[in-house]
């Protein structure tokens, strides 16, 4: 313990000159911006951001690439919350209460929520980083392909709490999901599925436009179509005049803490797992969040504690995605793959022997983790207060813009009109669905997991020779098998008493 | 029969073929059938087929749901809470039109043009006043955007197969 703190000053030693604080100021400015606009992801602003830092010093380069990685998912949640449209894939959960509580006329209440819960676990995340990398990063590698597959296996049960008012079809709307991430290539064979010779659809359907076309398509062309009914109704956000629903009170913030952290130990342990991602961790948080709480019936209706575990679950990814990075050099993450990349091209080469080498260096890079935590806190706060003059603009001036993000958003990802054609299709898609009572959550959650758990199911039966059995046959595995079994068991018995509530009371248009 | 429960019937009918189609014609002509694979590898078509044929046995459950339904005289599960009128119903299928046409002329147009013609229509869908400063506004938005993406965010637009 002793050590660890000498370490820590060590680090802050070596932090502490402007030159890296201005680095962590600015890479979390640029990824809030960044991460705020649709489509333009924490990868993108952390990959745009790399060929800056070739000339930078080591330490500088990193703080610079955290910062915007930080920023860049706290980001998509202010969108998320606002105008119903995720700025990342990792925000795709925060828009089932956050939006509903700015049509509520409490989108500050809920950006503020959204604030507390993300400094608050990606915190708590760093603590874990700096305490017991080694350890846990030993328990990643343990997570082969059977545990990978059981893993996504049991996220999968999340489909059923947001599945809408009608259960079957939820069910529907992700097997939907899974059928459509077949699109592309085969992960074995490569043979193309469903491609109809269309080169551009060989790697599949791209993530980012389906996921804006669901969200946020769907909800432009429903905006626009829109009359206004009323003077307030001119404008795209309800702004309450009320303190109360301007604040997060001590009452509320303290009824969220056991979800945040819950969502914080969830975050952590999808982060160690290399490979998993950041929509996931939002997703399953979210999912126990509603099982565990007292107050079900609210997810989905504006809950704080829905946000809470949203934002907790995915902040949290983002320290623990280094856990496998710096303790054995694989990365997390995409993001943490090109942050490996800034390791490489200075001359720093990441697994065990950093930490015995250079490891004054490494904890100045713990030091600014949580440096960048109070950062982007401070900065959110003052970038939340511009944010909030959104709801200023006009309602018909404000959905044509966030149209234009739309495509832009697709577009810039690849820079493909075909995935502007992508974002179109699913903009429509994701309208209709919503208006014959299909929760578009599911597919989604579906299209996010399926193609990392296909890969994993049928690596796992090539490792077994045909076995199914090898789920079974490992600790990790048979332990995500029987709590699919115990939660499946769980919503059939609250469905058959009549006590099934959805995650989501989706709205029908 | 009232109608919304006919329509969840029909909804649910749709789903069904859907899920035929998909099975019958997309899967065996849209699946490369490998000449050989390991068994223990499974087949590139295993999931597909299996989605569709949960697709399918959902959708069958969704329409005895509705019978039932039927059977019983008891409305359905949705029910429209606040149905769209006529107008709006129209404005929406104009921005979806607007958004297909955006993006089949992106590549020809270009973003200048394309983007300053789409969200041009777009407002005045919304409002079909002031027809020059809704023409100002969508480009003025135009050009910010541009330059943002261009010089910050490196990203390079369309400039349009005609002008080239």
């Amino acid at each position: 313990m002793t050590s660890l703190i000498d370490n820590l000053l060590i680090g802050l030693n070596i932090l502490w000159t402007w030159e890296h604080l201005l680095a962590i100021v600015v890479g979390s400015t640029l990824g809030l911006i960044v991460g705020t606009i649709p489509g333009l992801t924490a990868t993108m602003a952390v990959a745009l951001i790399l060929p800056l830092t070739f000339d930078m010093d080591f330490v500088t380069s990193i703080m610079l690439l955290v910062g915007a990685y930080k920023g860049g998912i706290f980001g998509g949640s202010i969108t998320a919350i606002l105008l119903n449209t995720p700025g990342t894939p990792a925000s795709a959960a925060t828009v089932l209460d956050g939006y509903t509580l700015t049509k509520q006329g409490k989108g500050v209440k809920a950006l503020k929520m959204a604030k507390y819960s993300s400094c608050l676990a990606d915190f708590g995340s760093d603590l874990v980083l700096i305490a017991v990398a080694a350890p846990l990063a030993s328990v990643a590698l343990k997570f082969g392909p059977p545990e990978i597959a059981m893993l996504i296996v049991f996220s999968l049960t999340i489909i059923a709490g947001v599945a809408g008012k009608s259960i079957l079809k939820g069910l529907i709307s992700g097997t939907l999901g899974l059928l459509l991430a077949t699109v592309g290539l085969d992960p074995i064979m490569t043979t193309r599925r469903f491609v109809f010779d269309q080169a551009d659809l060989d790697s599949g359907l791209s993530l980012i436009p389906v996921l804006i076309g669901l969200f946020a398509l769907s909800e432009v062309f429903l905006q626009l179509g829109r009359k206004s009914k009323s003077e307030a109704d001119h404008f795209a956000i309800v702004h309450s005049k009320d303190p109360a629903d301007n604040r997060v009170s001590w009452r509320e913030f303290k009824r969220s803490l056991r979800t945040i952290l819950r969502g914080t130990a969830i975050g952590t342990g999808i982060g160690i797992i290399p490979g998993i991602g950041t929509g996931i961790a939002s997703f399953m948080s979210y999912g126990q969040a509603k099982r565990a709480s007292k107050y079900p019936e609210k997810f989905g209706a504006g809950s704080l504690e829905g946000i809470a575990a949203s934002e907790s679950g995915n902040s949290a990814v983002v320290g623990a995605t280094f856990i496998p990075l710096l303790t054995l050099g694989i990365p997390g993450d995409i993001i943490t793959a090109v942050i490996m990349g800034a390791f490489l091209i200075q001359g720093f080469i990441p697994g065990p022997l950093l930490f015995k080498d250079h490891a004054d260096i490494i904890y100045a890079i713990f030091v600014g983790f949580i440096i960048c935590d109070i950062v982007y806190f401070l900065i959110g706060s003052v970038f939340m207060k511009y944010a909030a003059y959104l709801s200023r603009v006009p309602r018909r001036l404000l959905f044509p813009i966030v149209f234009v993000f739309c495509i832009v958003g697709s577009y810039a990802i690849h820079h493909s009109v075909f995935d502007v054609g992508i974002l179109v299709a699913f903009g429509i898609v994701g309208f209709y669905m919503q208006k014959f009572g299909f929760a578009t959550a599911p597919l989604l959650i579906a299209f996010i997991l399926s193609p990392i758990g296909e890969t994993a199911v049928r690596q796992s039966l090539l490792m077994s020779s045909g076995s199914p059995f090898i789920f079974l046959k490992r600790p990790i595995s048979l332990g995500f098998f029987l709590l699919t079994l115990i939660t499946i068991a769980g919503i059939v018995r609250s469905h058959f008493r009549g006590k099934h509530q959805p995650l989501i009371k989706e709205e029908t248009k | 029969m009232n109608a919304d429960l006919a329509r969840e019937l029909i909804i649910a009918a749709a789903v069904l073929v859907f899920a035929l189609v998909v099975q019958f014609i997309l899967i065996p002509t849209q699946i490369e059938q490998a000449v050989e694979y390991d068994l223990a590898s499974l087949s590139p078509a295993f999931f597909p087929e299996l989605a569709t044929l949960i697709i399918g046995a959902l959708s069958i459950l969704l329409i005895l749901s509705h019978i039932r339904h039927l059977v019983k005289a008891t409305p359905p599960e949705q029910i429209d809470e606040e149905p769209l009128t006529l107008s709006e119903e129209l404005r929406i299928g104009g921005a979806m039109v607007v958004s297909i046409v955006y993006y089949f002329v992106l590549d020809y147009l270009g973003f200048w043009i394309t983007n300053t013609v789409g969200v041009a229509v777009l407002l005045m869908i919304q409002d079909r006043r002031r027809i020059w400063r809704q023409i100002i506004i969508a480009a003025a938005t135009t050009l910010c955007i541009y330059l943002f993406f261009y010089f910050v965010m490196k990203v390079h637009f369309p400039i349009g197969k005609i002008f080239k």
